[in-house]
């Protein structure tokens, strides 16, 4: 079971790091936040994007069959895939009938999320992640700590080491540049090698059967484009019905994720270059178990930007890693509790339910309000921690109860005032570990009204 | 097809009462100019931009200034890079010059599909990318810019917004990754 | 609309109630100024959040019947406490919804709000001298709308700037990050000390940054949690709540 407060403490050991993390990804938010005020439109289309995925949600089955229908017309295979044992079969099957072993993988999170890589290599193939911070946690066998930035938790020295290890860059060398044109150059022999190319998908157009991926890097295309058979991945999420849909969600997705107006490239593919082949597999790996869930299903509306990770005070002061689910942050929090409710039952508290993250979502799921349900949900399925529990039972008895709840009130004024401050202050007081208790009054509010206000009204 | 069976079944089994997809309302946009919004963008994006005058022709301008640039709108180029091309001739293309069919004013994107030139990795694999763009077919945002695509001849595209690039590196943006290090748009 | 015939019900949450009832005495005065006709009941405890955002809504449910019992037979419910507030109003939808919850509901006011929206006032003649630092408490800013947050593309509005415009000798300091929530989060404080102790000290750091005297708030419960640690740090700035500020009003 993930304990996000151990984690988090860990992390924050490290002060000066959390503070760098932490304005690292506020940078971002800035960044996010100069883009999107340059369209005064955005709260349209904010509602926009929340409609289209809303509507298309609801009649999901049918959107699918039409990207299927397009998509065979194009001449693409589909596959669909049960669960992540499926997908990493399909996908190896695929392997296998080319009798490839070189495979290079643009950023997908649906991979992540399914073990691809470990399956593919237990396997005997070489998955290489072409993303440049894939490419480093790939190198440093961890998983991506944020789902845009898979490497904001590093620094420059450290990505520095590992390519002197790995690439035999310049010992010491820590420049971005030198190190990013270094593993570039890297990357563009196994590009050329490859010869299979997977992609996850930013949007699947029911219409045409177009399959879109976004990337800065332009790994997506010299992967796909040199290889012989392509790859794409998708959740049953992905599904978008018209071209037309395209333009609000390409409008949204860079100016949310990194502030920049439009990634790089925005690629649409849709039939193999004569003599390849290209294929989809369709995911659903316990995305029909949320849209079942009416309270949760708004979760699958998301389209990965990772804004509701660089607006979370806590994310940022926590780490990817300490959610200890593929994706992490906010977005995280609501989705993971649905794939295995007890593993994951700390995380839809892992946050003060400041509610940034739904103001900043470009889908606009309420993910706080969901983070607040999963609470209950945990509670209800009784995975509540112990002392949590325990806790909420006492007080709720006492403050059902008018004179119950006074008399403790006053009890607890008495002894904060008069016990001595080592009594107070122990381990058990974790209220106090980093703060001090408010100074207890004489009296209450109440107390204070009986005495100076006549004609109390009952 | 079993999981197909399956998923789409559980899809339906849940019943979800269906939810209208409302229809897109697009600003009617009047033909206004474009042209310093897009300026501003390419160079957010980190492209270079060159104004041709009317009367001057963007080939010669390519020839003149970018010497050795691949042309896609000579046919021995296309032959030369056509399907007979293996990738390590392609790895070698330095300069390569290809027209752009649609350019978006709000974020400097130009659309371009593979009818334009002979391989699909060429816009990706070489060093330098030089697009041409005419005025008349600048829009102001993306709606426009997608009914203005053909998609029944169409099996790729991409919309490109300036040279490739990563900031995954502490944030620190580096021009050049696995795409080319510098655009350049002839407008 | 008639100050003289509609009837207030105060309601001071359990913790202000408890630790800061000079909180409960300013907002008290404020109304009274006001000319208003304020009542409160004595047997009052708790909105019922405590349990609710612990997962156990069920178990609040008695608490929240409490509350409405107690509060209904006011026009409105007025509260120095933003959070409480949003819980009833959001929250209470468990409850099944018979006229006197749907009453409590709609009638239950933020003090801010109240005096902007149901009273209007303009300017209440505040003297308060000192640099003050505005933390938007949470529920107050994006649960109740009391500003507009940083997120969102639309106008900029902020009920404490509002009220606090007119201020005598007041001055609002700008903060490098307008709205960062202060990390309290209710039992988010208790069971993530940490990354809430963080919160809270980097939220002082903002407004010291920028020479505040105070940090004033909807919510005392944020600035319980950042007084903690002010007087843990021995930090010279301190904390008042906005009820305090506003009742320095001379009308
Ligand atoms: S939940 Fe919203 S903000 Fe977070 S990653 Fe998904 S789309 Fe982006």
């Amino acid at each position: 079971m993930i304990n996000h407060a151990k984690a988090a403490k860990a992390f924050l050991r490290n002060e000066k790091r959390t503070d760098w993390h932490d304005q690292a990804l506020w940078f971002v938010r800035q960044k996010r936040d100069r883009a999107v005020n340059q369209l005064p439109e955005w709260e349209q289309l904010r509602e926009t994007a929340s409609q289209i995925k809303g509507a298309t949600l609801s009649k999901l089955a049918h959107h699918l069959l039409e990207f299927e229908r397009q998509a065979l017309q194009n001449g693409v295979y589909v596959h669909w895939a049960n669960d992540a044992e499926d997908f990493n079969r399909c996908v190896l099957k695929i392997i296998r009938k080319h009798n490839a072993t070189k495979v290079v993988k643009s950023k997908s999170m649906l991979t992540e999320e399914c073990h691809l890589n470990p399956f593919l290599e237990c396997e005997g193939i070489e998955v290489v992640d072409t993303d440049l911070g894939e490419r480093i946690i790939q190198f440093r066998n961890e998983p991506p700590s944020h789902i845009v930035l898979p490497a904001i938790h590093l620094k420059k020295e450290e990505i520095g080491e590992l390519f002197h290890v790995k690439l035999g860059t310049e010992a010491g060398a820590s420049d971005p540049t030198y190190l990013t044109h270094a593993a570039c150059a890297h990357l563009r022999e196994k590009f050329l090698q490859a010869e299979v190319a997977i992609t996850g998908v930013n949007f699947a157009v029911a219409e045409t059967g177009a399959v879109v991926v976004c990337t800065n890097e332009g790994n997506a295309d010299m992967g796909v484009n040199a290889a012989k058979v392509q790859i794409h991945c998708m959740g049953i999420e992905k599904v978008i019905p018209r071209t037309a849909d395209l333009a609000v969600f390409t409008r949204m997705l860079a100016r949310s994720a990194t502030g920049q107006a439009v990634t790089t490239y925005t690629s649409h593919y849709l039939k193999p270059v004569p003599g390849k082949e290209m294929h989809v597999i369709i995911v659903d790996n316990g995305r029909t178990d949320i849209l079942k869930k009416p309270q949760f299903l708004n979760s699958l509306k998301c389209i990965r930007c990772g804004a509701c990770m660089n607006t979370c005070p806590v994310y940022r002061r926590s780490g990817g890693h300490s959610y200890g689910s593929t994706i992490p942050g906010p977005i995280g929090s609501i989705l993971a509790p649905g794939s295995d409710l007890k593993q994951y039952r700390d995380l839809p508290f892992a946050s003060s339910l400041c509610g940034s993250c739904s103001n900043v979502c470009p889908v606009k799921i309420n993910i706080h309000e969901q983070l607040y349900s999963w609470r209950q949900e945990v509670s209800s399925a009784r995975l509540l921690r112990t002392g949590k529990s325990i806790t909420m039972s006492v007080m709720a008895k006492i403050l059902s109860n008018s004179s119950h709840y006074q008399a403790v009130g006053l009890i607890a004024r008495r002894l904060l005032a008069r016990l001595p401050r080592k009594m107070i202050y122990n381990s058990f007081n974790v209220w106090g570990l980093g703060r001090e208790l408010p100074e207890p009054p004489a009296s209450s509010f109440n107390q204070w009204y009986r005495q100076n206000r006549k004609n109390t009204k009952l | 097809m079993k999981a197909r069976e399956t998923i789409l079944n559980r899809i339906k089994g849940i019943g979800l009462a269906s939810i209208q997809l409302q229809e897109l309302e697009l600003k009617q946009t009047d033909a206004g100019n474009y042209l310093p919004e897009f300026i501003v963008s390419l160079r957010n994006a980190g492209a270079e931009v060159v104004q041709l005058a009317e009367h001057e022709n963007a080939s010669d301008f390519v020839k003149e200034n970018f010497p050795g640039t691949i042309s896609f709108e000579s046919i021995e180029s296309w032959k030369k890079y056509g399907s007979g091309s293996t990738l390590s001739m392609l790895d070698k293309l330095e300069s390569v010059f290809i027209e752009g069919q649609i350019a978006v004013a709000e974020n400097g994107a130009i659309w371009v599909s593979d009818r334009w030139f002979p391989n699909r990795i060429i816009p990706f694999i070489t060093r330098r990318l030089i697009l041409k763009i005419s005025v008349n077919d600048l829009v102001p945002t993306m709606h426009q810019a997608y009914t203005r695509i053909d998609w029944s001849e169409l099996s790729y595209g991409v919309f490109i917004a300036g040279p490739s690039k990563t900031a995954d590196i502490e944030q620190s943006l580096v021009i050049g990754a696995h795409g080319p290090k510098s655009l350049t748009v002839l407008i | 609309m008639n100050h003289f015939k509609v009837t207030i019900g105060l309601f001071i949450p359990c913790y202000i109630d408890q630790f800061y009832p000079q909180v409960g005495i300013a907002t008290l005065e404020l109304l009274e100024k006001l000319g208003l006709d304020v009542g409160y009941p004595l047997l009052q405890t708790c909105c019922g959040q405590p349990m609710a955002n612990s997962g156990c809504e069920k178990k609040a449910v008695k608490v929240y019947q409490k509350f409405v019992k107690n509060f209904s037979s006011f026009d409105y419910v007025v509260s120095p406490s933003g959070s409480c507030v949003y819980h009833v109003r959001e929250h209470y939808n468990i409850l099944e919804q018979t006229e006197q919850v749907k009453k409590v509901r709609q009638s239950t006011f933020e003090l801010c709000e109240f005096l902007l929206d149901i009273l209007k006032v303009d300017d209440l003649q505040i003297h308060f001298p000192h640099k003050v630092g505005i933390h938007q408490s949470c529920h107050g800013l994006r649960g109740l709308k009391i500003g507009t947050g940083s997120e969102l593309v639309t106008k900029k509005q902020s009920k404490i700037h509002s009220l606090l415009a007119k201020a005598e000798g007041l001055e609002i300091v700008e903060l490098d990050r307008e709205d960062e929530c202060c990390g309290f989060g209710g039992i988010f404080s208790i069971f993530h000390p940490d990354v809430s102790v963080k919160m809270g000290k980097d939220r002082v750091a903002d407004h010291e940054r920028h020479w505040a005297e105070y940090i004033t708030a909807t919510d005392m419960s944020c600035l319980m949690h950042l007084e903690g640690i002010i007087r843990r740090q021995n930090r010279p700035v301190k904390v008042k709540h906005i009820a305090e500020i506003l009742n320095t009003a001379r009308r």
